[in-house]
């Protein structure tokens, strides 16, 4: 039932600004539809900033804040897969407690220095322990454009930074990742 | 060879993200094509495209279903986690928190917490001064340290102490008192051994010392020297008269008695022994005279030294009220503030 449920959803012709625009009017359902489409984007780009069990309430509660805020999404300046994004890493920044921020630096540090010893044939797992150990922001633009296809233009608004620094953090990302995934043991 | 000089970033990443059409994507292909810096830039991205392809996180089908269905409940999610209490989160918490603590303390201190401390001391001396200074002193060694503003003090009544003053500063001054005078450090590795209410013997390894004593010139030790006492017991100094309230009758039941009075305090760098004057039995110096002032500002260190310090505190008033230009009027300023 869910499946089939999903499966009609998925295939939802409306945009998503018009879900956006239901769901600020109280439409579940609409909510449901865009919860469909985007869940898993998500996730994929919670899950790389934190742990997965975090990343899986990340998704929860940017869905809920979707569903209080719809209303001031203003598909004039940006996407809503955009805007989407630009909830959900609000939400991740807004989870982390000092102190609990303190200790994911020390621990990317110290992932940082493990991800030098990688050996470049290790292939995906490479890749996460790369991604790992790129600075937040750095990792943030990244993943939004190469991994989720967002322009620098709309990863800039989501952001709320300067076109300018993306392309700086972006190509500081690239060649940090290259090196990373090069370095032999 | 380069035919156009190479696209802007802005213009990469568009091409890189398929957002260039017609004439300038032609263009953006011909420029790539001769030039190895644009055309490694975009291989960049275009390996990391097809790395990230294969590694992209999904969240399993049970969870999206429970998550969506909290979702459309309205329930909110868990709270952030709290950071698990792991031997390894302990150990950077840790590391965190000393981290934290020696930066608090290096700032406390205002860079002095990593200059060594004076550590090494025997017998029944006040220690726990911050100081570069190392006393090394006998077990039967009868001594104290204060620290005045610029100077460091060591009043040593009887036994031996073997000093080490490591950097010699000329804003830093050490001075040994003893019961019959004091030693000034110039830079010095030296021990002082005072028995019998005198200073028996002074010996210097490296550096030099000024000794001074009422009634003598100043004696300059340099490395290899020393001094030792005259056999005959020398007469004791006249002491500076200090106003010394009468001993009550709590300490003279106990059988306490005051230390000794000092006699001699620390003269400026640049005066002799010779120039301080005590006052003389049965009459003050006249106002406004040098020994007048010297003997008021020896009058507030004598106080200071038997640690009065408020009785030295009205002292240093009344020289600064009679000495307003006096030549010590800095160092008694802090005094009495």
């Amino acid at each position: 039932m869910n499946a089939v449920r999903t499966k009609v959803t998925r295939g939802d012709a409306r945009s998503d600004t018009d879900l956006l625009g239901l769901t600020h009017l109280g439409d579940r359902e609409a909510l449901g539809a865009l919860y469909d489409r985007h869940a898993q984007s998500v996730f994929a780009f919670a899950r790389r900033l934190t742990q997965r069990e975090d990343a899986e309430d990340v998704v929860q509660a940017t869905f809920l804040r979707i569903a209080e805020i719809a209303g001031s999404y203003d598909d004039r300046s940006l996407s809503a897969r955009a805007w989407i994004f630009g909830v959900a890493y609000r939400i991740v920044r807004e989870r982390r407690r000092s102190l609990h921020r303190l200790l994911e630096v020390l621990r990317r540090y110290a992932e940082r220095e493990s991800a030098r010893s990688v050996s470049p044939s290790a292939g995906a797992h490479d890749l996460e322990r790369a991604l790992a150990a790129l600075a937040e922001p750095k990792r943030v633009v990244l993943l939004l454009t190469e991994l989720h296809g967002l322009s620098c233009e709309e990863v800039a608004r989501t952001l709320d930074v300067p076109i300018g620094t993306v392309w700086t953090r972006l190509h500081h990302a690239r060649r940090e990742m290259r090196a990373l995934l090069q370095e032999t043991p | 060879m380069k035919s156009t000089p190479c696209p802007g970033q802005a213009e990469r990443e568009r091409a890189a993200a398929g957002g260039l059409v017609g004439a300038a994507l032609a263009r953006f292909e011909r420029h790539v094509e001769t030039c190895a810096a644009c055309a490694t830039a975009l291989s960049d991205g275009a390996e990391l495209r097809v790395l990230r392809e294969a590694a992209l996180p999904r969240m399993d089908p049970f969870a999206e279903r429970r998550v969506r269905a909290a979702v459309l409940r309205g329930e909110p999610p868990r709270p952030p986690p709290r950071p698990a209490v792991t031997r390894r989160n302990l150990a950077l918490g840790g590391c965190a928190a000393a981290l934290a603590i020696a930066l608090l303390t290096l700032w406390v201190t205002r860079g002095r917490a990593l200059e060594p401390r004076a550590r090494e001391a025997l017998g029944n001396g006040q220690l726990g001064m911050r100081s570069e200074v190392s006393v090394k002193a006998d077990v039967d060694a009868d001594f104290r340290r204060e620290t005045l503003d610029d100077v460091e003090r060591l009043v040593l009544r009887s036994g031996r102490v073997d000093i080490v003053v490591p950097d010699h500063k000329a804003d830093k001054r050490f001075v040994v008192h003893t019961p019959d005078g004091e030693i000034e450090d110039l830079g010095t590795v030296f021990a002082v051994v005072v028995r019998g209410e005198r200073t028996e013997h002074i010996s210097v390894s490296r550096g030099a010392v000024v000794f001074r004593r009422p009634g003598h010139a100043d004696l300059r030790l340099e490395a290899g020297a020393a001094y030792d006492a005259p056999v005959a017991p020398v007469t004791s100094a006249p002491s500076i008269p200090v106003d010394r309230p009468e001993p009550s009758a709590a300490s003279a039941a106990s059988g306490t008695s005051a230390p000794p009075p000092p006699s001699i305090a620390s003269a400026p760098r640049s005066s002799s022994a010779s120039v301080i004057q005590t006052r003389p039995p049965g009459g003050a110096p006249r106002e406004g005279s040098d020994l007048a002032e010297d003997s008021a500002y020896l009058r507030v260190l004598a106080l200071l030294r038997e640690g009065r310090n408020e009785e030295a505190r009205v002292a240093a008033r009344e020289y600064l009220a009679r000495f307003p230009n006096g030549f010590r009027r800095v160092e008694v300023t802090r005094i009495a503030n």
